[in-house]
């Protein structure tokens, strides 16, 4: 059975969260309840989801990322994914996420992105 | 919001009614050419044309339904409505190889030649047949690809394999009838019936895979929930909550329920005019969908 692995890490002034494996119907709700207990009751909270190692989304993982990046918004906090894998990205551009999320190379570029706290 | 169904639904029983009509006058000549005629082929045609016009006879019953339920609340049952008449064909078409293996099997063991002016009545009747089950297979998958429906489609492949069995007897009674001078011919008869029942059995098979799987509702394919998500990346500033996306599928509709929050300053207006987008926009991507966006 696929598996995801989540790694939560807070680290300067923002929330690295580090996805490993696949995002599936089966594995989405812990993803789900992982991300949302990440930024609760945080004000301006800043984020990398970090994809070096995700292999695989379905349509669930997208719904996720969605509710989240709008969560995120709503919360007026910064949200970057990074490094994201080909196939992966593949499935974010077809689905037109390309146009609402920000994408970067790798952690250091998300850093960069944020706001000195 | 909720949309009214707007399938020409009149045009659909309308082709159906013609099937059925089609089907009967079928039914009652192979019955005559059945009673006048000594063949195992001629058998198996009966009870293949029975069983054909017995799933028309359904879909068309189904189809009436359909039609008066979409003055009411019978949304969400049509779909099992079309495939439980499928399942019903598929249990009968089972019925049918039975008494068709085993009359092949009575004819294998005392072989004899065909004989009977219903010979004549079938080979008539096949050529006949076989111009009208083709120019129905024309018309279903026309309304089939219109449509949306597995149900016209399954029909148009029905209406095929009509014409194909009817080119299939028509070589079978005449092989018999051109080749009676030889022993091994009066095993034609009873072999073309067996290959008959074969046809028969992958249709009831698929039939009856593809009837108890749509019974249960499906979830909606894949390919169509990137496609609500890229419609509502699409509108991503729109709306300032994705609360639900609910969806699935019934038989040949599908139905999409998105709940979506939006400020409490945005005006009703706006609310309103990007809700209907959204659904328009997804209606149109989706085949037979339909879609529901309700504001929290």
């Amino acid at each position: 059975m696929a598996l995801l692995e989540i790694t939560c890490t807070s680290a300067a002034g923002y929330l690295h969260i580090l996805l490993r494996g696949h995002i599936t119907s089966a594995t989405a709700p812990q993803l789900e309840q992982t991300l949302a207990a990440a930024i609760a009751g945080q004000a301006a909270p800043q984020c990398v989801l970090d994809l070096g190692d995700l292999v695989y989304t379905s349509s669930a993982g997208l719904r996720i990322f969605l509710t989240f990046a709008k969560r995120m918004k709503n919360a007026g906090g910064q949200l970057v994914f990074c490094a994201v894998q080909p196939a992966v990205h593949k499935v974010l551009e077809v689905s037109g996420f390309t146009q609402i999320l920000t994408l970067v190379p790798d952690v250091t570029a998300a850093r960069d992105l944020f706001l000195p706290r | 919001m909720h949309s009214a169904p707007q399938a020409s639904g009149s045009d659909r029983e309308s082709a159906t009614r013609t099937a059925v009509i089609a089907g009967g006058i079928d039914v009652l000549v192979t019955l005559g050419a059945l009673l006048a005629a000594h063949s195992a082929v001629i058998l198996a045609d009966f009870c293949k044309t029975l069983l054909e016009f017995m799933a028309v006879l359904l879909a068309w019953l189904t189809i009436r339904r359909i039609q008066q339920g979409a003055h009411h609340q019978f949304d969400y049952g049509v779909g099992k409505l079309e495939n439980l008449s499928s399942l019903i064909v598929s249990l009968l078409m089972f019925l049918c190889l039975a008494v068709i293996i085993a009359n092949a099997t009575y004819s294998l063991t005392h072989p004899a030649h065909i004989s009977g002016i219903g010979v004549w009545i079938s080979v008539v009747s096949q050529i006949l047949y076989a111009v009208i089950n083709t120019r129905l297979v024309l018309q279903s998958r026309r309304l089939a690809r219109e449509r949306n429906s597995p149900l016209l489609e399954a029909q148009a492949g029905l209406f095929f394999s009509k014409a194909v069995a009817n080119g299939f007897i028509l070589l079978s009674l005449g092989l018999s009838t051109l080749l009676a001078a030889y022993s091994w011919s009066l095993y034609i008869d009873p072999c073309a019936s067996l290959i008959i029942a074969v046809s028969i059995l992958f249709a009831a098979l698929g039939i009856f895979k593809n009837s108890t799987l749509d019974l249960l509702d499906r979830t909606l394919e894949e390919e169509h929930q990137i496609c609500i998500l890229r419609a509502l990346a699409r509108h991503f500033d729109r709306y300032e909550e994705l609360r639900e996306i609910r969806s699935r599928r019934s038989g040949s509709q599908v139905f999409v329920e998105i709940i979506l929050g939006f400020a409490p300053a945005q005006p009703a207006a706006e609310i309103e005019t990007a809700a209907r987008q959204l659904k328009l926009e997804l209606e149109r991507e989706i085949p037979g969908s339909r879609v529901t966006i309700a504001i929290a």
